[in-house]
C-alpha cells in the first residue's frame, strides 16, 4: 500500500462520515415527490425490519424494551399483500383459507402461544400513530400498505424450526423475529 | 450488519426492504463522494431504490440487486455531473470538500478531493468504489459495466495520476 492510496482512502471515507444516516425520505422531496409505492414500501421496510415495532407499544413511548433473555420471544409472521416484495406473493394479498392454514399449522406447533391476528387496518392503525410526526409518510401510505400478521410468543431456539415449517406456505411473505432485532438495535446503538 | 441478523435473514428472504435498511446509507455517502453535495446525493439515492422498487420482481437474488442499486447510483451521479455543465442549469451547492463549503472535512481530504476531481470520471469512478465502496476488481467491472482488465488499468492508472497531481500541490 502506498501512501497515494492511503491518503485516497482516508480522504474518501473522511468526507463519506459527513453523513451519518440515510435518507429518511419522509420528509416532502424538494425537487420532486415521493410516489406512493416508495414511501410504501419504506414504510413497510421500517415497520417489518423491526426498526419500529408494530407489537410493543412501550417501544414508541419510552423508546426502550427491555426483554430479559428468558422471556419468550415475541414472532410476527407476516402475510402476502399486493405490494409484498417477496415473490410466492405473486403481488396478492393472502386469502383467508391460507390466513387459516398458516393459523391452523403455527397454532398446531408445541414451542408457540397466544398465537394473535393483527389486521392490516389494525396495524395501519398503530403505524400511524407512531408515525403522527412524520407527515411524508403519512400522506403517502395507505391502509393495505401495512401487512396484516399473525403473532406470537415463541420459546428462542425453536425460531429456526418455525421458519422452516411455515416459510413454504402459500400466504406467507416473511417470518420476523421481532425480539431479536429490537434487542440487535439496541446493543447497535448501545455500541 | 452482526451474526444475528444474517441468520434472521438468509438470502432467499431477501427484501427490498433489508437494502434499503443495509445499504441506503453507504449508497448515499457513494453519491456525496460523486456530486458533492448531501441534497443532491439524497435525491440520486432516492431515484435509485425508486427504479429498484419498479424492477423489483425481475432481479432474482439479492446480490444482483445491489449491483443494480450500485450501477443507478452512479449513472444517477453521472447524468447530474453532465447536467451541471449545461449553462444556467449549473447552479448547485459547493461540493462539500471545496474551501467554501461549511462541511469540516480537513485540509489533507480537501486536496485529495479536489484532485480527484481533476481526474477522468471512469477514474474517479473506478478509485470512489474500490477505495470507498472497497469492492473487487469484479464488482468494480458489474457496477461500471466495463471489463475486469479495464477496472485493474483504470484503477492503477488513476491511483498513479492521482499521486502526481498530490506531489505537484506540495
Amino acid at each position: 500500500m502506498n501512501s497515494t492510496e492511503e491518503r485516497l482512502r482516508d480522504a474518501l471515507h473522511g468526507v463519506a462520515r459527513t453523513i451519518d444516516a440515510p435518507p429518511s425520505f419522509t420528509a416532502p422531496a424538494r425537487r420532486f415527490s415521493l410516489t406512493r409505492p416508495l414511501a410504501a414500501a419504506i414504510a413497510v421496510a421500517a415497520v417489518v425490519s423491526g426498526a419500529v415495532s408494530l407489537i410493543d407499544e412501550r417501544s414508541s413511548t419510552t423508546g426502550q424494551v427491555f426483554a430479559p433473555p428468558a422471556e419468550p420471544h415475541r414472532v410476527a409472521v407476516y402475510l402476502c399483500t399486493g405490494n409484498s416484495a417477496n415473490e410466492r406473493c405473486k403481488g396478492r394479498d393472502s386469502t383467508e383459507r391460507q390466513r387459516q392454514a398458516i393459523f391452523d399449522k403455527l397454532s398446531s406447533l408445541p414451542q408457540v402461544k397466544n398465537v394473535t391476528y393483527e389486521s392490516k387496518r389494525a396495524a395501519y392503525e398503530r403505524f400511524r400513530q407512531l408515525f403522527s410526526d412524520k407527515p411524508g409518510f403519512l400522506a403517502a401510505t395507505k391502509e393495505g400498505d401495512i401487512p396484516d400478521s399473525f403473532r406470537a410468543e415463541v420459546e428462542p431456539g425453536a425460531i429456526p424450526e418455525i421458519k422452516d415449517t411455515l416459510t413454504d406456505l402459500s400466504g406467507v411473505d416473511r417470518i420476523v423475529d421481532e425480539t431479536a432485532i429490537r434487542e440487535a438495535a439496541r446493543d447497535a446503538s448501545r455500541n | 450488519m452482526n451474526a444475528d441478523t444474517v441468520l434472521l435473514h438468509p438470502p432467499d428472504e431477501s427484501t427490498f426492504s433489508e437494502l434499503y435498511r443495509e445499504h441506503a446509507l453507504g449508497l448515499t455517502r457513494l453519491a456525496l463522494l460523486m456530486v458533492g453535495d448531501r441534497q443532491t446525493a439524497e435525491d440520486v439515492v432516492q431515484e435509485a431504490f425508486l427504479g429498484l422498487y419498479r424492477r423489483w420482481r425481475s432481479l432474482r437474488d439479492r446480490d444482483k440487486a445491489l449491483v443494480y442499486a450500485r450501477s443507478a447510483v452512479l449513472n444517477g451521479s453521472r447524468s447530474v455531473l453532465r447536467r451541471r455543465r449545461l449553462p444556467l442549469l449549473g447552479a448547485h451547492l459547493p461540493p462539500v470538500w471545496s474551501a467554501e463549503s461549511e462541511v469540516m472535512v480537513g485540509e489533507d481530504r480537501r486536496q485529495v478531493l479536489a484532485a480527484l476531481q481533476r481526474l477522468s470520471s471512469r477514474q474517479r469512478e473506478a478509485l470512489i468504489l474500490r477505495y470507498f465502496l472497497e469492492l473487487s476488481e469484479e464488482e468494480t467491472a458489474a457496477t461500471m459495466r466495463v471489463s475486469r482488465g479495464t477496472v485493474k488499468s483504470t484503477t492503477s492508472r488513476g491511483v498513479a495520476a492521482l499521486g502526481r497531481l498530490l506531489e505537484e500541490q506540495q
